[in-house]
């Protein structure tokens, strides 16, 4: 099968077109995420998020509708716990995880047990994504990636240094609850794509990719979207042709592709040692 | 009546149980270079931390530009060049460029004649402006990560004087740089304020330096213990008495 044949399903092309928006949307955003050291809060959210579609499972209401409002509260929930009650960002997102988790849980057996729907949430099913999902995917991640370019440079400033950041006017408690905000959108998004269990790594991985090669910080950006998107252009190509799971393969691609970057960057350092 | 640029009344601040700043009380001018000394622990940095409204005082009110620093808004006339963090800067995928620009995220900013321009062009030469003044436009293209202590520093202060403030607060600037930088790093401090009006607030541990630089001496622990000019100080045999060592070192090398 090459391409073109490939091109011919509507299926795959929906898939690519929803996986695209959400790979740019993941990989913008987990530049900030990590580089602000709140790399675990997508796994966090993550969490929540299966406790929030247990909910929505057991209400009878489409998830998203349930997981977008629990699932951002959640995410200023982290942020508050962090501030107010002197608890370290890491450990804030934990108890809030441990909470999802544990509630997801607990609803789910109330609801009869683990069934084929919240499991298809867990590892992702992008191959069945209808039109409608592709619409509200490409909207809001078009939402979320001209809020980050409007507010490029507090961001920015906000991640390299905080205080330096306030004392230029940055309101850093409204950049940071904006951040959390996108956070749980994003999160919520990426839950068709990979599953709840692999959101963290569409955050994660294409950061730390396009730190490898990092000429700047826009380059810096442009590099991670890239890389997250050939992912997902590549991961669904081979889940279909070889039939595996396309979340998953997704993520490992991508983390392939960190192998490769940071296997170019070490080896002339690799080498000289070896001589 | 021109409104003092820095001002601070019956200033009191602590964390839990340990007081760190009792009834400070001090005002700076438009045009003064203070040096900012004390002793570890005597509370300077909280002070500046105070004055740039990072902290909220127990007690009394501290201004910028007449305004209290809680509710200030005209970040574009302060600069700050923060202590400086080693870990801050090792990783972070920026340039120079890009970490001088971050100087102009403040809402307005004012250049070219005060007309307040924005825009790209106008960003762009500002950065360019800023990066010469303090010679490191060569290495403009250059990751953060990549450079030397005291390049850094030397970033940080570009980005503090990218937005041409009134008032430049500089805590500790030339720890860890060599001598010789430090001395370029002074002057280049001196004539913003020499010639550009622009006041200084440097708070310091070389005392071999602020003597030669400032013309106001602000000297802490955990109150106002001097602030007057450096003559005054010499004067003051109480505080010779009393600071001995510490306030030869500057008196002697304020002569030199």
């Amino acid at each position: 099968m090459d391409i073109l044949d490939f091109l011919q399903y509507s299926f795959i092309l929906r898939a690519l077109v929803a996986g695209s928006f959400i790979a740019l949307l993941c990989a913008s955003l987990g530049v900030i995420l990590v580089l602000k050291r709140l790399s675990l809060i997508g796994d966090g959210l993550a969490h929540v998020t299966f406790g929030s579609v247990a909910l929505g499972l057991a209400l009878r209401v489409q998830p998203i509708y349930v997981s977008m409002p629990v699932v951002a509260l959640s995410a200023l929930a982290i942020l508050k716990l962090a501030e107010k009650a002197r608890v370290y960002s890491d450990a804030a997102i934990g108890i809030v995880s441990a909470f999802g988790i544990s509630g997801g849980v607990v609803l789910a057996s109330i609801a009869g047990g683990f069934n084929v729907d919240l499991l298809s949430y867990l590892f992702g099913n992008i191959l069945s994504i209808t039109t409608g999902e592709v619409a509200v995917s490409a909207l809001l991640s078009l939402v979320v990636l001209a809020v980050i370019a409007l507010r490029y440079s507090a961001l920015l400033s906000l991640a390299f240094d905080e205080e330096f950041a306030r004392t230029s006017g940055v309101r850093a408690s409204r950049i940071n609850a904006l951040i959390a905000v996108l956070t749980a959108v994003t999160v919520v998004l990426a839950m068709k794509l990979v599953g709840i269990m692999l959101t963290s790594a569409l955050l994660i991985i294409p950061a730390l990719c396009a730190f490898q090669a990092a000429r700047s910080f826009k380059g810096t950006l442009v590099f991670a979207a890239a890389t997250a998107v050939a992912s997902v252009w590549a991961g669904i190509f081979l889940s279909f042709v070889l039939n595996l799971p396309t979340g998953a393969t997704i993520v490992l691609l991508n983390f392939a592709f960190f192998l490769v970057l940071y296997g170019i960057k070490a080896a002339p350092a690799f080498l000289s040692r070896l001589r | 009546m021109p409104v003092d640029v820095v001002s601070a009344h019956n200033l009191t601040f602590g964390y839990e149980t340990k007081p760190v700043l009792a009834n400070i009380s001090f005002s700076i001018a438009g045009g003064d270079y203070v040096g900012l000394v004390g002793p570890n622990g005597s509370g300077k940095s909280t002070l500046v931390r105070l004055i740039l409204g990072l902290e909220t005082p127990a007690a009394g009110q501290v201004s910028l530009f007449g305004a209290p620093s809680g509710t200030f808004r005209d970040w574009h006339r302060v600069g700050y060049l923060p202590q400086k963090n080693a870990a801050l800067a090792r990783f972070f995928p920026a340039t120079v460029r890009e970490v001088v620009a971050m100087g102009l995220v403040a809402k307005r900013v004012g250049g070219d004649g005060g007309h307040g321009g924005r825009g790209r062009s106008h960003a762009r030469k500002a950065v360019q402006r800023a990066m010469e003044l303090v010679d490191i436009a060569s290495i403009g293209d250059k990751l953060i990560g990549a450079l030397s202590g005291g390049q850094q520093q030397r970033v940080l202060l570009a980005r503090a004087l990218v937005k041409e403030p009134e008032l430049l607060i500089l805590d500790e600037p030339t720890i860890a740089i060599d001598p010789e930088i430090r001395e370029r790093f002074l002057d280049v401090l001196s004539g913003l304020n020499r010639e550009g009006g622009t006041t200084v607030l440097l708070v310091t541990h070389d005392t071999g330096s602020i003597g030669k630089y400032a013309k106001k001496l602000l000297y802490l622990e955990r109150e106002v213990i001097f602030y007057g000019g450096f003559d005054e100080f010499c004067l003051s045999e109480e505080m010779t008495k009393l600071f001995g060592v510490f306030a030869q070192h500057l008196i002697c090398h304020r002569h030199e």
